[in-house]
């Protein structure tokens, strides 16, 4: 996920955006998504998003705690 | 710049929602605590969750497990961060829960980095994959 151009591990994701069930844009970056999707008049608010990485369902959060 | 706060990895980051041109904080860097426990990218206390405008995209929802075996229920969508000091920055899912207080930065977000927590010499470093 970090951007970096020789990294050889976690390879980086592609964002497409989506509008009603019709993709209205895609970047290598959100900051280029939303470059396309303002090219575009639409509204980032009106589209969901998705990854070529997929959000897991269910992840692990560890457990915090705080002296009281 | 990343360092320990007492025993606890710390990283100095702006976050950012480039769909809708927020930063947080809006000058200078937030410390977020390195939770090598936190499987997800970015969690985030709602107050700066909504100071970021993520709150008006498009969220999903989703389960994070405890170490007790608890589960929360999670909101988020794709944000953006930067560490300037240590180059590293990227896109990912950015997520807020009830009662969290602090800005959380989980693994996903280190998964192109390499981290060094040196106890010995009480220092952490982080620096971008070669």
């Amino acid at each position: 996920m970090i951007r970096s151009p020789r990294s050889a591990s976690t390879p980086a994701p592609r964002f497409k955006a989506f509008e009603g069930g019709r993709e209205v844009a895609d970047g290598a970056s959100l900051d280029e998504l939303s470059s396309k999707l303002r090219e575009g008049g639409v509204d980032p608010r009106a589209v969901r998003i998705v990854s070529t990485m997929p959000v897991r369902q269910v992840v692990r959060a560890g457990l915090r705690g705080k002296r009281t | 710049m990343s360092g320990l706060l007492g025993l606890t990895p710390t990283l100095r980051v702006v976050l950012r929602n480039p769909l809708l041109g927020k930063r947080y904080p809006e000058g200078g860097e937030a410390l977020a605590v390195v939770d090598t426990g936190y499987e997800g990218f970015i969690a985030l206390p709602w107050e700066v969750f909504s100071a970021l405008s993520l709150d008006e995209l498009h969220l999903e929802e989703r389960r994070l497990v405890l170490a007790n075996g608890g589960t929360l229920s999670a909101k988020g969508c794709y944000g953006a961060f930067s560490a300037p000091a240590v180059g590293l920055s990227a896109d990912g899912f950015v997520e807020s829960y009830e009662g969290l207080q602090e800005v959380l930065f989980g693994v996903e977000a280190l998964s192109r980095a390499r981290v060094l927590l040196d106890y010995c010499n009480k220092r952490m470093t982080a620096e971008p994959c070669p």
